[in-house]
């Protein structure tokens, strides 16, 4: 049984109020997505911003309530789900923020910020607080004298592993972390995903990480999948996406990562044009597409391929 | 040589005590060239881009230095010969355009503001020329945009408008802090490429401070290599990629994440907090694997390692003096 089975999950939003019955339109920020998630196993979430990578985070958490579809964890629907299945989902999964500084009280200590969710997850065991907080603390790498500082008294590096330490509290099954190491310095990036792998390897966690940073979700995903208006276009394992990739827009995302030499730097690119916008007909990528054909503005490809690879794309299935 | 910096040295007077946000910094710049200005935040980076405008507000001030441009020292201007010299000689785009775009002017009233606060063009021009710039930067459909808010633009539309209006005057030196980083990587492909193209026909040149050392490797014809306020290594940019002599250098080229790595490197430790930092050691020591003795004694300075390259370390110091004689230019 898998950890999280995503069915067909498709969130809508409508654009502009219709007062007096003016004409909507209908924003489809994920559009009958599925996914599967094992326990353990770590998927990585990549595509442009406004491909609905952290609306999908949303629905997930249950931030946000789809439209269609059913969200299945550990064989439970938790969108129909009573209060007490809820609450224990809410334990299992936990969120952590890109922006560090926004996702803490400002004007409380670590001590505080932790004993937050200890109050919430562990009532009344209020001697046990602080060794808990001295334990995640260590987890993360961060050293006991912290305990009352404040957030901006930490770096970014260490306000991002209290958003860790914060979210393990209920030693959850499954992190999210939308754009987790985005806003950090090269150097520290590397750190954090070291912890990450650490983390996965000790408490057994599963993650959905959420970036555009094709080389970090590489290196900490197992599988990987590539959003574009909404879509799902390719799913596929960290080994596929550097030799396997097919579909167009995963190539331009790869083709777009910045050179490693300045020797390569007048190599030729594949460059996509205009911003991210997605086609209501047809395949959402095709005017942007360097490949498309008339197929591709009429119909709209379905995922299909091998078992650990599928790809959504008339040009590439035919 | 279009700007020189010379031993330019910005401090912060907090009442905690002493910031040296750039320290000793030297470099120049040729026209057409690109100057990749690189390190981790709190390095100095963007303290020396505001420096260059003379943007440093207090408790921060210009101790000491030269910067030179086309002759001219700066920092013996008074305020209105700099706010002449601001934006149509030397330039700056910041790395958030939502905040450095006034919300309630369309982008085109803040386009030719800017055109009509250097030139004598009258506002019909100044308003084509706006267009002209913004289609030059790809952004489709310039004549409909120009009356446009800022919040109806997407991200990277807002940063070509900012690098628009940057361009618009045709600054000999344009300072770029880090335009791409808050950026889509699809987006900053467009506009690396597109700077690229300009750059090419203005002969502007730019320094591009960034802490990513793709954006350097894509653009770059110079590096310069900051840490803790002082430059670390300068020298072209083939040779750091290829023989970068600096362990710090070395180690920010190795944390970078490439696609298909197993291990994620990184610079153990943190950057160290610039107050009240000891100027009698090297302030990389505290994260540098090969730090021995001297390097808790002495400050170092940057010496030629090669031509057209310098570094700061103490390791280097015995090569460096041997070859001195032969470098030219040193």
């Amino acid at each position: 049984m898998p950890l999280l089975e995503l069915r067909e999950v498709s969130k809508y939003y409508l654009q502009g109020q219709g007062l007096f019955g003016r004409k909507k339109d209908v924003i489809r920020a994920v559009d009958k997505v599925s996914l599967n998630l094992n326990e353990g196993e770590s998927l990585g979430l990549v595509g442009e911003s406004g491909c609905g990578k952290s609306t999908l985070a949303k629905l997930i958490l249950k931030l946000e309530r789809p439209n269609k579809g059913q969200i299945i964890f550990r064989g439970q629907d938790i969108l129909s789900a009573p209060w007490g299945v809820l609450y224990s989902y809410r334990r299992q999964v936990q969120l952590v923020f890109q922006d560090s500084f926004s996702a803490f009280n400002p004007r409380m200590r670590v001590r505080e910020i932790m004993n937050e969710p200890l109050e919430n997850f562990y009532p009344g065991q209020k001697d046990s607080y602080l060794k808990q907080t001295c334990e995640l603390l260590e987890l993360v790498g961060l050293h006991q004298n912290c305990l009352d500082n404040y957030p901006h008294e930490l770096s970014g590096g260490q306000r991002q592993r209290l958003g860790i330490a914060r979210a393990l509290v209920s030693q959850p099954k499954l992190l999210i972390c939308d754009e987790a190491i985005a806003n950090l310095d090269v150097s520290l990036q590397g750190q954090m995903l070291t912890l990450f792998q650490e983390l996965k390897e000790k408490l057994g966690l599963s993650y959905i990480f959420i970036s555009h940073n094709l080389p970090a979700v590489q290196y900490l995903a197992d599988k990987i999948a590539v959003m574009y208006g909404g879509k799902i276009v390719e799913i596929l394992t960290r080994e596929q996406l550097i030799k396997e990739a097919k579909h167009p827009y995963t190539l331009s995302l790869l083709d777009a990562l910045p050179v490693s030499h300045p020797r390569e730097r007048n190599r030729k690119r594949l460059l996509l044009k205009g911003e991210a916008c997605c086609s209501a007909h047809g395949c959402r990528f095709h005017p942007r597409c360097p490949e498309a054909q008339e197929i591709c503005c009429r119909d709209e490809p379905l995922l299909s391929g091998e078992k650990d690879h599928l790809v959504a794309c008339h040009i590439i299935s035919t | 040589m279009v700007l020189e910096v010379k031993n330019l040295q910005t401090h912060f007077f907090t009442p905690k005590g002493l910031v040296k946000a750039v320290d000793k910094v030297s470099f120049s710049l040729e026209p057409g060239k690109v100057l990749g200005l690189v390190g981790e935040s709190g390095c100095g980076k963007s303290m020396t881009g505001l420096s260059l405008l003379g943007l440093v507000d207090p408790p921060g001030k210009i101790v000491a230095g030269e910067i030179l441009l086309g002759g001219r020292n700066l920092l013996n201007l008074g305020e209105s010969d700099l706010e002449r010299i601001r934006g149509k000689e030397i330039a700056m785009i910041f790395q958030d355009p939502l905040s450095s775009l006034n919300p309630i002017l369309t982008i085109g009233r803040q386009i030719t503001e800017t055109i009509l606060s250097h030139t004598s063009m009258t506002k019909g021009q100044a308003w084509e020329q706006g267009i002209t710039w913004l289609r030059r930067l790809g952004l489709p459909h310039p004549e409909k945009r120009m009356k446009y808010y800022p919040f109806q633009l997407s991200g990277g539309m807002r940063q070509r408008v900012m690098i628009a209006t940057a361009l618009a005057l045709q600054p000999q030196v344009l300072i770029a802090d880090e335009p791409t980083t808050a950026l889509d990587l699809t987006i900053q492909a467009q506009i690396i490429e597109e700077i690229k193209l300009l750059q090419r026909e203005n002969a502007s040149a730019i320094i591009f401070i960034t802490h990513d050392l793709g954006v350097v490797a894509e653009l770059a014809d110079q590096v310069a290599v900051m840490y803790a306020g002082s430059l670390v290594e300068y020298g072209e940019v083939e040779q750091i990629f290829d023989h970068p002599r600096h362990p710090y250098t070395q180690a920010l080229l190795n944390s970078r994440m490439k696609l298909g790595e197993k291990k994620a490197r990184f610079i153990p430790g943190l950057p160290p907090n610039l107050l009240n930092l000891p100027s009698n050691q090297c302030a990389f020591a505290p994260r540098c694997p090969k730090a021995s003795q001297p390097c808790w004694k002495k400050k170092p300075s940057l010496i030629p390692v090669s031509t057209n390259q310098q570094a700061a370390c103490h390791l280097l110091e015995s090569q460096g003096r041997s070859k001195e004689n032969a470098v030219v230019g040193a």
